[in-house]
């Protein structure tokens, strides 16, 4: 329970830091006190998590306390985030943890890193472009379901990192992404499937419709809300058209992988009833479109 | 169910463009619903409710990015009614190049929709005036030429339109390749007359589309290939930009919409008695199902435009509109048109003549097939008359 508290305490402590020195403080925090949430599930990956975090917290440190280092703060931040070409650890990662951690790890674990590269508006098309590529192509040939997923942290990483000029963009993008992603995970965990494989093996209609929609939102395709997001950060950048051409087509390449597992419980559906109210609410969330389609 | 059809129908019927694809977004979904029982009915209708809906505001909106949304948005029961009701297993690639083919190809037209709201930071239809370079001209219409299809684009349509289930077929045919011909008509705006590697491409890729259509073993697959031929007229004649053109164009989408959706639901009454789509089997209408032999000569006459027909004064119109531009596509011209009447001929002829080799007595032929297959002919024959 004091895990808990403290991984909670040190969300608070980050969103409400006035200065570097204590977003350093509050990541450190947060790292640390995720250690022991990912202990019980699988040692190999805390370990991981926490060597990767501790290099790229002392790298930050260096940056923000130093002159001669200061450029190295964008990149400290994104091996914390786990963006391209830092994202090998992210990926090995999930292959092994529960969805519980999961969740947390591609949502609420971003948020100190990203406000830090919104407080220095970092938009290195560099970046941008490898997590759109790697995160679009890596996800392919995955037959596993949280890789998928993690892959698409790393696609929707460079869909963040876009709209990085604009504070409020930056977290209109980021909550809508969360509130997506945690729906998506809620029903994916509830079934309990691990794999590609499983999907198909007989789930209620209503199930697999709403598995569909929660993809086909974080994939971008309207009516959706992911599509509503995309649609902002595109339009906020129509400057540097190779950047949007590549994520938008980065984007088709994750529709692929979505497409594939939403398909893959949609084709083989059996008639047993409804898994409860929560599908009923994933759906709707769906369709939390009817508000900006009426301002069509 | 029907009675919103019914209501649906009864709309009045402004002579825009909107409203006479409306009409007719209506009226197919009116024949569907009658035209079909199928497995998971709840579900089903729930999927036709929706994509007609969204049929419904794509033809209704007044923005471009509300065109645009809704464009995408009717992929989506499209591939649910494909791969929940289709019934085979190549159901699964043709989903996956419906919604890849349309998905990359209507990027462009995305990135150029939001560059022109934000130019005049507004996105209603009339703003769109005369001022692109040719690149962009065909890269805003990029998607609608890959969803009508043209012919080095066309390898989804005979997939998709053979797996999809009868109503899929139908809804396919007659309303979601008009959406591209409707974008089209929108972003005329922007034509630059100047195209004609495109109008090239379309009207050879016409004529190859009806020879594909001779070599056919599958009554669906000709079908859908008579699609991509028929539509390589509306792109052409869009491309022109000219009153005629526009005419032509229009009236041949809902010739065509009518007349597909019907010969899809003749090749699917065959289906549900032998339970096969191949040329091979499905013969000798005249001696199982003669009445249906009337509705086969009708529909398959009329899809090469014999002349009471609405199909005969789209492409009557066409010709005019073509040889406007340039005396030389005479040839090409009627070349596909010679070729059309050819596959026409064809798919008569060997499903209602020749000998059947697998059934010898008559088989039942009941009353919601009569009406559906009259619902597909007489708008044919009675919309000339307006």
């Amino acid at each position: 329970m004091i895990k808990w508290l403290c991984l909670f305490f040190s969300y608070v402590l980050m969103v409400s830091s006035h200065s570097w020195l204590g977003l350093w403080l509050s990541m450190e925090m947060n790292s640390l006190s995720f250690v022991p949430i990912m202990i019980e599930e699988s040692k190999e990956s805390s370990l991981k998590y926490f060597l990767i975090q501790s290099v790229a917290s002392v790298i930050f440190l260096a940056s923000i306390l130093s002159q001669s280092f200061s450029f190295l703060t964008p990149f400290a931040l994104l091996i914390k985030i786990g963006a391209a070409p830092f994202h090998v650890w992210l990926i090995s990662i999930s292959k092994s943890v529960s969805w519980k951690v999961l969740a947390f790890l591609m949502t609420f674990q971003k948020i100190g890193p990203l406000l830090g590269l919104a407080m220095i508006q970092f938009t290195s098309s560099f970046f941008i472009l490898i997590s759109a590529v790697i995160g679009g192509l890596g996800g392919v040939n995955q037959s596993n379901i949280r890789l998928i997923m993690a892959f698409s942290s790393v696609s929707h990483l460079s869909w963040l990192m876009v709209n990085m000029t604009s504070f409020f963009l930056v977290s209109a993008y980021y909550v809508a992404y969360v509130v997506i992603l945690l729906s998506v995970i809620a029903l994916l965990s509830q079934s309990g499937l691990l794999s590609l494989a499983q999907m198909s093996d007989g789930t209620s209609l209503i199930y697999s419709a709403s598995v569909m929609f929660g993809l086909l939102s974080l994939a971008g395709l309207p009516p959706f809300l992911g599509f509503f997001i995309k649609w902002m950060s595109l339009e906020m950048n129509l400057l540097s058209p190779t950047l949007i051409l590549t994520l938008v087509l980065s984007s088709c390449l994750s529709v692929y992988f979505y497409f594939k597992i939403a398909v893959t419980s949609l084709l083989f559906p059996s008639e047993g009833g409804a898994q409860g109210a929560e599908t009923l609410a994933i759906l709707s969330m769906g369709f939390n479109v009817l508000l900006p389609l009426s301002a069509l | 169910m029907y009675l919103a059809c019914c209501l649906g129908m009864m709309l009045e019927f402004h002579l825009s463009w909107g409203g006479i694809l409306l009409a007719l977004t209506s009226g197919v979904f009116f024949v569907m619903v009658m035209s079909l029982k199928p497995l998971r009915p709840w579900s089903y209708s729930v999927v036709l409710g929706v994509l007609f809906t969204l049929l419904w505001l794509t033809f209704t909106t007044r923005s471009f990015i509300g065109f645009y949304v809704f464009f995408e948005c009717s992929l989506i029961p499209t591939i649910a009614l494909i791969l929940g009701w289709g019934y085979q297993p190549e159901r699964l690639p043709a989903s996956y190049y419906f919604l890849f083919y349309t998905l990359v190809s209507s990027l462009p037209l995305l990135f150029i929709i939001i560059s022109y709201t934000s130019m005049y930071s507004s996105s209603l239809l009339c703003f769109w005036d005369g001022l692109g370079d040719s690149l962009i001209f065909v890269l805003a219409i990029l998607a609608f030429l890959v969803k009508l299809p043209v012919y080095f684009a066309h390898v989804w349509l005979p997939k998709a339109h053979v797996e999809a289930p009868v109503t899929g077929s139908m809804v396919l045919a007659a309303i979601l390749l008009k959406l591209g011909g409707y974008g089209l008509y929108l972003v005329q705006g922007l034509c630059t007359h100047s195209e004609t590697l495109v109008m090239g491409v379309c009207m050879m890729g016409g004529v190859f589309s009806c020879l594909i259509c001779l070599r056919q073993s599958d009554v669906k697959s000709l079908i859908a290939y008579s699609s991509v031929a028929h539509m390589s007229f509306v792109i052409l004649a869009m491309l022109m930009c000219g009153h005629y053109s526009n005419a032509s164009s229009i009236l041949m989408m809902v010739s065509h919409g009518v007349c597909s959706s019907g010969l899809f639901y003749l090749a699917y009454i065959f289906y549900t008695r032998i339970w096969s789509r191949s040329f091979l089997l499905t013969r000798s209408t005249v001696s199982l199902l003669p009445y249906l032999c009337f509705w086969w000569l009708g529909l398959s006459f009329f899809n090469m435009g014999l002349p009471p027909s609405l199909n005969f004064f789209s492409e009557m119109y066409f010709f005019v509109g073509v040889f406007n531009l340039d005396w030389s596509m005479a040839f090409l011209t009627g070349a596909l048109s010679f070729f059309s009447s050819c596959y026409c001929i064809y798919l008569y002829s060997s499903t209602s003549h020749g000998e059947s080799l697998y059934i010898s007595s008559w088989l039942e032929y009941s009353l919601k097939e009569y009406l559906v297959s009259s619902t597909h002919l007489i708008p044919l024959l009675v919309l000339v008359l307006i």
